[in-house]
């Protein structure tokens, strides 16, 4: 054999080693596997090519059987303890197995085409798992992996004895090919239309929830533990104009939450925490001083179980016929959902901001600063103890609530939720270190004030400052969802007191050039992982109003000149690198006039032939004005 | 501009009147007229009897130059070549009496029979356009242009002549038996040396001079440059060569083929050009390692390389 | 040109459809369908560029020199690819199960020359079924392949006799006719006469002249005609025929190299060969082709019994 193939024959084998440890990646990604599982994994990959060398050995072979039967007993056997939840993440750790399998075993032959499914599979499987940027780092590596490996499959198979350029040349190819082939699948994936709602035959059946599905928005209740992927979506809840033109209030409440039970808040039942809403049949009023402006809401998601309202409501009047609500305990309104799936759109009276003494809590405080000692972690008292410190004692208690919530809105980070290496429970948030969204620091606020014999509870709802400066709208989105707190006060009743950090509703502020790349890169995988209808229609409608714009802002429309003029001088720019311009024209020529050039034939050869072969007269003038055109643009000058 | 126009007429020309004279292919006649106006040379191999003579002849008289013919033998000298000075008793010096080398045209016939060192003399001439006599260097004719004609190498009496030498002409072409028709024609004709008595100059020779200075002036492209570059390099690599192309052949070529494009009225050159030329031009400069002639590889390695468009 | 898919298209078809399956099963999950439009852009690119990477190529196999049985050789095929183009195989597709002979290029471009290589074959006449060039670049999945121009058949003949290449390869014909002759006990030098002129000197007997001081022939029985000349007599035996064509076989190759002519008289066949005379092909695609007849079957040409004839009867002697 000469080198030229056993050069194909090494990149071949490079690229396989190189799939495997890309499939290991990608079920690193999920974090199915621990590193104790895929660390000797990745070792074995690396190791292939001497241990394909110990393989004539029978001991050799028998070990590393025996080891892969154990392997796979001790993952069936942790299934069956571990019940079918991890199947998948066994599933996974299987397939790994195998694809390292696979590199040690399998001669060339056979080795290839099943280490190709086997790496599809995985990448597919674990698409489910992990939505992160992590993952799509993985898959931009691995799809011009795949091409090149298939390449090389395709010219080692074909028998091909190639020269020592040949292998670069291949490589090359096959990235452009790939690039190519990824820029097309990223194009036809924003416009092919498609149900994204589809539950499928196994989703009906099983229940399964789609990955990405768990979008962040409003809940009636607290879970803290609960993890997974969570995108955020930009769908539109609600709107609400002021009626004077003034800017609607941030916070819109849906629930209030009285009782922490460690892992999460819920409302407390029966009990009456607010003036009460009287009336009904779409009207209702509470008796406090009117503001005088009225909001008109609409809301838009038709889901929604909640008709939103500000803190101070004084009156709601709905103005869409054929829905109901009903006033809860806790000052809010429970929309009554009927079959009809409908936007709402209703008026919302607003009242004086709260004046001292003017709303009580009818129901005592008790419920209000009642803590369950068991829920509340150690890391709470000692957070509570430092807070306390340098505040003088018998300060009064809005200043106490106030100076708890910038320290805690100062201390701990912001993540979004579903962020990786976001804290997973709220004594993980209070040791500090990782961070966490809205509900955990509401709840380390709520808690801490509790121990401090504060009343408060925690509300979950809307937080929105995206207001238009022309018209007033305060646009709402799914994204908005948020958890604050409110504090009791005994002058002026209830009060609003955030302590997420400012400006966290959205991303966290970059830190430097590469944090802001990452964030750039996250948000762009989170639009194509949570792509759905409406991110494709307002894809659409972008690429839509294009136009306009350009025609209307002579900003964009300069942006979108320099971007065309790029576009054409790369494109000019690539054509004289290949000179292939006047070749290109001349033979459009010929295909039109059904000659066909011979490689080795030149232009007024192939005219001298056509003479020769008593070719038409009018195709022949018009060879010879080809002809003519393309020597004088390739050859004077 | 104008120029170039009537060059590709007085080329036309000088084809019809050589016509009149004797019967050639064009695969003789092209050459040495791109020669001619590329200030090189010509090496003619053939037969006796095909017209090598009254050729050179002819073209000395389309173009009004001067012809003298030089026949080498074994016991030619440099001196009988060069001439040689004579004591004048009357005048009591030396005096130089020409050669036959001092003229436009020279038809050194049959150069493999003479010795190397007469051979070299020419060569010398050939290559700068001046000899040394006594030491001292005396100019040739301007233009400077050598017909040589070699025998086949099997005839008794031969020197080799070293490829060295060979590489000094800028054209080689061969002279077979004419086509039937064409030979046919030459008997039912007129006798060749009365028509060639009657024919006129087409040009001058100071027109010449002129159309020789332009003749270099045709641009080469950079596609024609790689053509000509891929073509020296695959004799390179060709297995049935044992020496490739100099990067010597390869300009002569190049120069050779833009008085052709000269000739066509173009001042580009095109890959037909070099197609054309790459026999004449080429063939006699390759080295084969089995011996024999390179005319039908470099016919296969032209086969071998694309055209680029 | 026709496009099929390979024995990798088809597993990744059925890989595909099995993933479709799976996902219209599942939920709707964008990065499947994404990995799932990966796949299929793929295997539409693939057939896109398998087709591109042939069209407007051609080739020829210019020839396949008979061979001997048993010891393989080589055609020789060409590529007329214009343009760059990857891994264009050459494809001989042979009658009977005896497969596809077959030659890949990795780049070819203009036109490229390559040798095809023949496996060792069985005696015969292989009808040659179909001739392309075929190419799976770039992923494997797609099998491009055009029809070319080729030889009717590969003919394979006999492999020479062992006995004439080991001690007559050398030497020449008449060694190794000579050889032959007495190998088989046919041919006994009957008498010695004197030398006349047009003789062979080969025919000289050295020793006897020698003896005598004037040159001496050696009489063949029956004389020897000029040149070499054979009767091969196609009613035997199967293995008869066998050793006979190897025979016949040796010679020929022996007359060929020594440039030398053969005539050789068979059923069907009584022609010289070699020379200006018909051309070896022919002969050794007769020799390739042959079959023995029955006992009871035509005979060959009469000719001068004291020609060599092949095979050997057994018990003859």
């Amino acid at each position: 054999m000469s080198s030229g193939g056993e050069g194909m024959r090494r990149a071949l084998r490079a690229c396989m080693i190189s799939l495997v440890l890309a499939s290991l990646l990608f079920v690193r990604t999920t974090e199915a596997a621990r590193w104790l599982w895929l660390g000797p994994l990745f070792g074995l990959t690396l190791a292939s090519p001497w241990l394909l060398r110990l393989a004539r050995f029978v001991s050799v072979r028998l070990l590393w059987n025996l080891s892969v039967l154990g392997t796979f007993a001790l993952l069936v056997r942790h299934v069956t303890y571990a019940g079918v939840a991890f199947l998948l993440e066994d599933g996974l750790l299987l397939a790994a197995l195998c694809q390292v399998h696979l590199v040690n075993n399998l001669s060339d032959a056979q080795k290839p085409d099943l280490l190709f499914f086997n790496s599809f599979l995985i990448a597919v499987v674990t698409s489910f798992l992990s939505l992160d940027l992590g993952y799509s780092l993985v898959l931009l590596v691995y799809a011009p992996l795949l091409v090149v490996s298939m390449q090389l499959l395709a010219l080692s198979r074909a028998g091909v004895e190639g020269t020592p350029s040949l292998v670069p040349a291949i490589v090359r190819s096959g990235l452009v090919r790939s690039a190519g082939v990824l820029a097309l699948t990223l194009a036809l994936f924003l416009v092919v239309p498609r149900d994204f709602g589809r539950r499928g035959l196994l989703g009906e059946t099983l229940g399964l929830k789609a990955p990405g599905a768990l979008e962040v928005a409003f809940s009636d209740r607290i879970d803290l533990e609960q993890s997974g992927q969570v995108t955020q979506s930009s769908r539109i809840v609600m709107t609400a104009r002021s009626s004077d033109g003034s800017a609607p209030p941030l916070y819109w409440r849906g629930a209030a939450l009285d009782v922490f039970d460690g892992q999460g808040w819920r409302a407390a039942r029966g009990v009456h925490q607010d003036a009460a809403w009287c009336g009904g049949r779409g009207l209702w009023t509470r008796t406090l001083p009117s503001a005088g402006r009225t909001m008109d809401v609409y809301l838009v998601d038709p889901d929604a179980p909640r008709l939103f309202t500000p803190l101070d409501a004084r009156r709601l009047e709905l103005r869409s016929p054929d829905v109901d609500a009903a006033p809860q305990p806790d000052g809010n309104f429970r929309r009554i959902l009927t079959g009809q799936r409908r936007p709402v759109r209703y008026t919302v009276e607003m009242a004086k901001p709260a004046t001292p003494g003017g709303r009580r809590d009818p129901a005592g405080v008790g419920v209000h600063i009642a803590l369950d000692a068991r829920a509340v972690p150690q890391e709470a008292y000692d957070l509570r103890h430092e807070l306390k410190r340098g505040i003088a004692p018998g300060a009064p208690q809005h200043v106490v609530a106030e100076r708890f919530r910038s320290a805690i809105a100062a201390r701990f980070p912001y993540l979004v939720p579903g962020a990786s290496g976001g804290a997973r429970s709220l004594a993980e948030f209070l040791r500090g270190g990782a961070g966490a969204h809205c509900e955990y620091f509401a709840t380390a606020l709520a808690v801490t004030l509790r121990l401090e014999g504060i009343p408060c509870r925690v509300v979950t709802g809307y937080r929105s400052d995206e207001t238009n400066a022309q018209d007033g709208l305060l646009t709402v989105r799914a994204q908005h969802a948020h958890a604050w707190v409110e504090v009791l006060d005994p002058e002026a009743g209830w009060m609003t007191l955030d302590a997420t950090p400012a400006g966290a509703g959205g991303a966290v502020q970059a830190r430097g050039f590469l944090d802001s790349v990452r964030q750039t890169a996250e948000r762009i995988w989170a639009a194509v992982a949570g792509f759905n209808t409406e991110a494709r229609e307002t894809l659409f409608a972008w690429f839509g109003a294009l136009p306009g714009r350009i025609a209307r802002s002579p900003g964009d429309a300069a942006l979108f000149s320099v971007a065309l003029a790029l576009v054409v001088v790369a494109g000019r720019l690539r054509r004289r690198r290949r000179e292939e311009p006047h070749g290109r024209a001349y033979r459009k020529a010929l295909r039109r006039l059904k000659l066909e050039l011979g490689p080795t034939e030149t232009p007024r050869e192939l005219l001298a032939r056509a003479r020769r072969t008593a070719y038409p007269a009018e195709g022949l003038r018009e060879l010879e004005v080809a002809t003519a055109v393309h020597e004088q643009a390739r050859y004077v000058g | 501009m104008a120029r170039v126009v009537d060059v590709k007429e007085a080329g036309q020309e000088i084809r019809r009147r050589l016509g009149e004279v004797l019967v050639l292919p064009e695969s003789v006649v092209e050459p040495v007229l791109v020669a001619l106006l590329a200030k090189g040379h010509v090496l003619i191999e053939g037969i006796p009897g095909t017209g090598k003579t009254l050729l050179a002849r002819t073209i000395a008289k389309l173009v009004g130059l001067e012809f003298k013919r030089i026949q080498f033998t074994n016991d030619l000298m440099p001196s009988d070549i060069l001439g040689s000075s004579v004591w004048r008793p009357g005048r009591e010096e030396f005096d130089f009496v020409k050669g036959p080398l001092f003229t436009n045209v020279v038809l050194a016939d049959e150069i493999n029979r003479t010795s190397p060192r007469t051979l070299s003399c020419l060569l010398e001439a050939m290559e700068n356009g001046h000899v040394s006599v006594e030491g001292n260097p005396v100019t040739l004719a301007d233009p400077f242009f050598v017909l040589a004609t070699r025998n086949p190498i099997e005839f008794h009496g031969t020197y080799p002549v070293p490829e060295a030498a060979l590489d000094r002409f800028l054209v080689r072409v061969t002279m077979t038996y004419p086509a039937a028709d064409g030979e046919l024609r030459l008997y039912l004709g007129r006798d060749p040396e009365a028509v060639l008595a009657e024919t006129a100059p087409v040009i001058t020779a100071d027109a010449l001079r002129g159309l020789m200075e332009g003749a270099h002036r045709a641009r080469v492209s950079e596609p024609v440059a790689r053509y000509a570059y891929q073509v020296v390099a695959a004799t390179r690599e060709d297995e049935a060569i044992a020496l490739g192309l100099s990067p010597r052949a390869a300009l002569a070529w190049l120069r050779a083929a833009r008085a052709r494009a000269f000739l066509d009225g173009r001042d580009y050159v095109l890959p037909d050009d070099l197609k054309a030329l790459a026999g004449p031009a080429l063939a006699h400069r390759l080295v084969l390692k089995g011996g024999g002639d390179a005319g039908a590889l470099l016919e296969r390695v032209l086969k071998s390389v694309p055209v680029e468009l | 040109m026709s496009l099929r898919p390979t024995g990798l298209g088809v597993r990744t078809a059925l890989f595909f459809f099995l993933l479709v399956a799976a996902f219209f099963a599942a939920p709707y999950a964008n990065l499947f369908f994404l990995l799932l439009l990966f796949l299929t852009i793929l295997g539409a690119f693939d057939l896109l560029a398998a087709r591109a990477n042939l069209a407007g190529a051609s080739g020829r196999v210019e020839e396949i020199q008979p061979m001997p049985a048993g010891a393989g050789g080589a055609g020789l095929a060409v590529v007329a690819a214009g343009r760059r183009r990857w891994a264009v195989a050459v494809e001989v597709e042979l009658e009977g199960a005896l497969g596809t002979l077959r030659a890949a290029l990795g780049l070819a471009e203009g036109e490229a020359k390559l040798a095809l290589p023949v496996p060792p074959l069985p005696r015969g006449l292989y009808r040659v079924r179909a001739a392309r060039i075929a190419s799976t670049w770039p992923l494997g999945l797609w099998k491009a392949r055009r029809a070319i121009a080729a030889p009717a058949e590969v003919v394979v003949y006999p492999a020479p006799l062992a006995l004439a290449t080991s001690r007559g390869a050398g030497g020449g014909v008449g060694e190794l006719y000579d050889m032959l002759g007495s190998a088989h006990g046919f041919l006994q030098p009957s008498e010695l006469r004197e030398y006349r002129p047009g003789d062979e000197l080969r025919l000289v007997h050295w020793k006897a002249s020698a003896r005598r001081g004037t040159l001496v022939i050696k009489e063949w029985e029956g004389g020897t005609g000029s040149g070499h000349e054979v009767v091969l007599d196609l009613r035997a035996t199967g293995e008869e025929l066998e050793e006979g064509l190897s025979a016949v076989s040796a010679l020929a190759h022996a007359a060929k190299e020594q440039k030398e002519v053969l005539t050789v008289h068979s059923q069907g066949l009584s022609a010289t060969f070699g020379g200006s005379h018909r051309p070896w092909r022919e002969l050794f695609r007769f020799l390739a082709a042959a079959s023995p007849l029955p006992e009871g079957g035509p005979p060959p040409p009469p000719v001068s019994p004291a020609v060599l004839r092949l095979p050997r009867r057994k018990g003859a002697a």
